[in-house]
């Protein structure tokens, strides 16, 4: 489970991410979660897609494999179940700030209001 | 993996770790573990919140919903998987070898599927070829090529003399004084060794029977390399006269006369009627110089006192020392010789003494080399054929996926890519192929060993090891070369607009590769030709040997040899009885027609060569003395084998030792020494001193005695009663023959009865009928003849099938072409003439081709050939107009195809 560097990359490449990959970069945002933690976080709000258990781990695969979270297992002490914990690392952290950025401004433009418009 | 979890897996732990195999095995090995955590904490969860009652419920749809989405992303994560590695290679470069090897192979065994019709017709095609040439292959690799089983035995030579008596021509045995001149005078020799195959009595007067027994010189054994199996082999103290004898036994004879008696040693059997203790047994497989001989004793020559040096009767073997080439140890010979000659002139005339050496295996396999090459050659034209046909039916299945390969070559596949896509295919047949060929060779070695002539040397060393199976592989890859290549490259060669905008269908042949199948199938008539003509030639000597005269009769006549005990029978006037009483009685046997006897009849390989003076003309020494072969019979033998008295008279019972020595000569003999003269009259004599002069009495015909493809030699005969008187002596064993009025075998067992009442123990040997001999004396021819008429069978029938398919094809690509001018009033007469005139034009050019290349190659028949030139124009002629019938036939249905074209149809279809 390498992360593959991404020293060379901006944070822009990485846009737009999917809805999924971005609810889970949220959830390991600033703190170390595991799998099932990250399962239980999307059921907690009703605005949030449920994930699956399949789904999160392909989701998890492909976030590792962008460098955008790490395996941080070994940091921790916790030895129930041998749980692996994913943590967001930075770059991941930038491109989840510019995610939101983008979402943000994408809301904000006219064609969104259009939308809005719209029953 | 459970231990270390706080519940247990329990049944849907144990379900969902199964389902996870879903996913790619890579995913797997870094999430399988943690996903399944997460399962069971969410399990955990879920039956937490849960009464007793209900939590095996909600655990339930639990696992049922979480199987179903980690299946789909299972087979999810695999097919992105898959489309990165390909990504990953398209990008990157080439596909590793063998990944690309197996997806070749995985594509050619759907490409053989889908048309399995041409894979089964390619397969069976070159599993015939591929067999027949391994079965062929296995014969010449058995026979020629395979060592001589000793060790070393590239060291070991035979060798042959010519004295210069006589014929220049052919070289001999040796006598004694020149066989121990090469033992004690030549350094190349690290041993020489004598021997002289004769057949003995063996046992009593109860159960005697003859066997075959080898007298040699004591180092035969250590020269040869091998060891006895049992006991020893002799030493050369014993090997000295008057030394008593002792013999050592051959495996087959130990197991077959004694049981393999582990204790034989030292028991004695009767040979002769004396006891000879047995000292040894040789191995299984030991089989000098042949294949059945039955057993080994001292040769005991006289090394102080040998006898003369023109009595040539011992057969000579010498090993080479080592690093010493066959051209060495010829040079040192050959100063002996010249030393010879000089010392005793009188034994070394004309051309003087030479010697011949030659690697023991040549002088052993030497005459069959010919005859096998020439059939390997045959069969590596089969399978040429073979392979030419399989390329044609490539090539025109290639024209049909014309399409298919432009569109894989459009979409990025290098030529080289598609070349090995095709190759693969073509291999994939040359493979099974050469398997299904191997079952052909097993059962074809088999066919083979039945029909081979016993003639054939080391027959029993045959049959498939690691030297033909690598053959087979050889030839089976070297064929998936050979039928791969054309069509491979041909197809890569296309302009692939061109095969895009043609659409494929029926109009998808191009010029050119329909040119080049025509050449293949051109090339295929051709070498039909060649082996057809082959066979022509071999079947017309075949039926001229038939045919010839061989100057005896051979229906009707029952053979066999008697062997009485020269104890028994110890004067000249008891042989004579025993005979003449013998033959009165077979005589009077109803349904004998003759009874004679005669020391050598024809075809059995036994002769004696005399030589003679002839009155008035006295010669100085026996070199300068005409010698001549003799025939030592009984008065009816003439009429028994149908001998044709041409002047004079046979002899009578009269003709005995009482009365004046008489001869009866051959044409021959009377043409040699009395040419433009009345020969009967002349007399002469043996050449020793003492012998009285022989008169002519009568001349008969020729006699073909060696084989029936040999001329006949001078030959005079010796009445048996009387030879004790004019020519040294009457001999003791005999071959009868006995000529009846119809199917001679059910007599043997009055014979025999008669026999035994005279004398029971004398031993009755080699019995057969004079036809079998005759056939024995053609198998070789037979061998040769049958093999190459079924390979020329195969090739004309594989040349008929290429014109066939040709011209078929080209019929189907023409048709619209013939529907438009037979709407335009051509008539179909003319459509059907003009389609046979390209089947026709087609097989001329390979006709012509192959006769020229016929000629060529007819050199090599001429020592198999009898009563035809191998570059016979009436075989040659025949060949060709087979062929071309054979052509205007294949080419007949496809013609008649295309003059039934319905134009209508024919149009309608293009557009």
């Amino acid at each position: 489970m390498t992360s593959a560097s991404n020293d060379l990359h901006e944070p822009a490449e990485f846009l737009p991410l999917s809805p999924q990959d971005f609810q889970v970069l949220l959830v390991v945002f600033d703190q170390p979660v595991h799998g099932y933690g990250i399962v239980k976080a999307s059921t907690d709000e009703p605005v949030k897609a449920v994930l699956d258990l399949g789904s999160l781990y392909r989701i998890i695969s492909r976030l590792i494999k962008k460098g955008l979270i790490e395996d941080v297992t070994a940091e921790l002490a916790d030895s129930k179940r041998q749980r692996r914990y994913y943590r967001a690392t930075e770059m991941g952290r930038r491109v989840a700030r510019a995610e939101a950025a983008r979402l943000h401004a994408l809301l904000e433009s006219a064609q969104a209001e259009l939308r809005w418009e719209e029953p | 993996m459970s231990q270390s979890h706080s519940g247990s897996l329990g049944w849907c732990g144990t379900w969902i770790s199964l389902l996870i195999r879903f996913f790619p095995v890579e995913f797997r090995r870094d999430y399988g573990h943690d996903m399944l955590a997460a399962f069971l904490d969410q399990r955990d969860d879920v039956a937490k919140a849960r009464t007793k009652l209900t939590r095996p419920w909600a655990v339930a749809v639990l696992t049922v919903t979480t199987s179903w989405r980690i299946v789909r992303a299972g087979l999810a994560e695999r097919r992105s998987d898959a489309t990165r590695i390909r990504e990953h290679r398209r990008r990157y470069g080439k596909e590793p070898m063998l990944t690309s090897l197996i997806s070749d192979l995985r594509y050619a065994v759907r490409v053989h599927r889908k048309r399995p019709g041409l894979a089964v017709v390619a397969v069976i095609t070159l599993a015939l070829g591929i067999g027949a040439s391994t079965a062929i292959f296995s014969v010449v690799n058995g026979v020629l090529l395979r060592p001589l089983p000793y060790p070393s035995s590239d060291q070991l030579i035979s060798i042959a003399v010519n004295s210069g008596i006589g014929s220049s021509e052919g070289f001999y045995d040796l006598s004694e004084p020149e066989f121990l001149d090469l033992g004690t005078q030549i350094s190349s020799f690290a041993e020489v060794a004598g021997y002289s195959g004769t057949e003995v009595t063996l046992g009593d007067s109860v159960a005697a029977r003859r066997i075959r027994v080898v007298r040699t010189t004591a180092n035969l054994f250590p020269l040869l390399g091998v060891s006895p199996f049992l006991g020893r082999s002799f030493i050369s103290e014993e090997d000295q006269p008057e030394v008593p004898r002792v013999i050592v036994l051959s495996y087959g004879m130990w197991q077959s006369e004694f049981g393999g008696d582990p204790n034989i040693i030292g028991q004695s059997v009767i040979i002769a009627d004396r006891p000879v203790p047995v000292v040894g047994v040789m191995p299984a497989g030991f089989e000098f110089p042949a294949p059945g001989w039955d057993a080994y004793t001292q040769l005991q020559i006289n090394r102080e006192n040998p006898w003369e040096r023109n009595n040539h009767y011992l057969p000579t073997i010498a090993r080479l020392t080592p690093g010493t080439t066959l051209e060495q140890a010829q040079s040192e010979v050959n100063v002996l010789a010249a030393r010879s000659t000089a010392d005793y002139p009188q034994y070394y005339p004309n051309t003087g003494y030479r010697v011949q050496l030659q690697s023991f295996q040549d002088s052993i396999v030497g005459r069959v080399k010919t005859p096998l090459f020439i059939l390997l050659a045959a069969v590596g034209f089969v399978l040429l054929t073979a392979c030419v046909n399989v390329a044609n039916l490539l090539l025109a299945r290639g024209e049909a996926r014309k399409r298919e390969i432009a569109i894989r070559a459009a979409i990025g596949a290098s030529g080289g890519r598609v070349t090995r896509q095709l190759l693969t295919e073509s291999f994939m047949l040359a493979v099974m192929g050469g398997v299904a060929g191997l079952v052909v060779a097993v059962i074809g070695v088999d066919a083979l060993l039945a029909i081979a002539p016993a003639t054939v040397p080391r027959l029993s060393e045959i049959g498939i090891d690691v030297a033909v199976l690598s053959f087979s592989l050889v030839v089976a890859i070297a064929t998936g070369m050979l039928f791969g290549v054309i069509p491979a490259v041909h197809a890569t060669k296309q302009d692939v607009q061109e095969a895009l905008k043609e659409g494929g269908g029926e109009r998808g042949g191009t010029q050119s590769g329909h040119a080049l199948r025509r050449t293949l199938v051109a090339t295929q008539v051709m070498l039909a030709v060649i082996l057809v003509t082959g066979s022509g030639l071999m079947l017309r000597s075949v039926l001229n040997l038939y045919k010839v005269d061989n100057g005896f009769e051979t229906e009707n006549i029952l053979t066999f040899r008697l062997n009485p005990s020269s104890n028994g029978y110890d004067t000249q006037e008891k042989r004579v009885a025993f005979y003449d009483q013998l033959l009165e009685r077979v005589n009077a046997l109803p349904g004998v027609a003759a009874a004679g006897g005669a020391f050598s009849p024809p075809l059995t390989g036994r002769n004696n060569n005399w030589s003679i003076i002839i009155e008035g003309r006295p010669v100085a020494n026996v070199g300068e003395a005409p010698a001549d072969l003799v025939q030592r019979v009984t008065p009816e033998y003439f009429a028994a084998l149908g001998l044709t008295l041409l002047r004079g008279r046979l002899f009578t019972h009269e003709d005995d030792a009482e009365s004046p020595p008489v001869t009866v000569i051959s044409e021959a003999m009377a043409q040699k020494h009395w040419p433009g003269e009345e020969a009967i009259g002349k007399r002469m004599k043996v050449f020793v001193e003492g012998w009285p002069w022989i008169e002519v009495i009568g001349i008969v015909k020729d006699v073909r005695h060696r084989a029936p493809n040999l001329d006949p030699r001078p030959r005079w005969y010796v009445p048996h009663a009387q030879a004790y008187v004019s020519a040294y002596s009457t001999p003791l064993p005999m071959t009868l023959a006995v000529r009846a009025d119809a199917d001679p075998t059910p007599l043997m067992g009055p014979i025999r009865s008669l026999l035994t009442e005279f004398d029971g123990s004398v031993p009755i040997s080699n019995i057969r009928t004079m036809e079998q001999i005759f056939a024995g004396a053609l198998g070789g021819q037979r061998f040769v003849m049958t093999l190459l008429s079924v390979f020329g069978l195969l090739a004309l029938f594989l040349a008929v099938v290429g014109v066939y398919g040709v011209i078929s094809y080209a019929v189907s690509q023409r048709t619209h072409e013939i529907g438009l001018r037979i709407a335009l009033g051509a008539r179909s007469r003319r459509v059907l003439v003009q389609v046979m005139r390209e089947g026709l034009v087609l097989s001329l050019i390979g006709v012509v081709v192959g006769l020229a290349s016929s000629v060529g190659l007819s050199r090599a028949f001429a020592s198999l050939v009898f009563g035809v030139t191998p570059t016979d124009p009436l075989t040659y002629v025949a060949v060709a107009a087979v062929l071309i019938l054979a052509a205007i036939g294949a080419s007949a249905l496809p013609a008649r195809r295309a003059s039934k074209v319905d134009p209508t149809v024919a149009l309608r279809r293009e557009n």
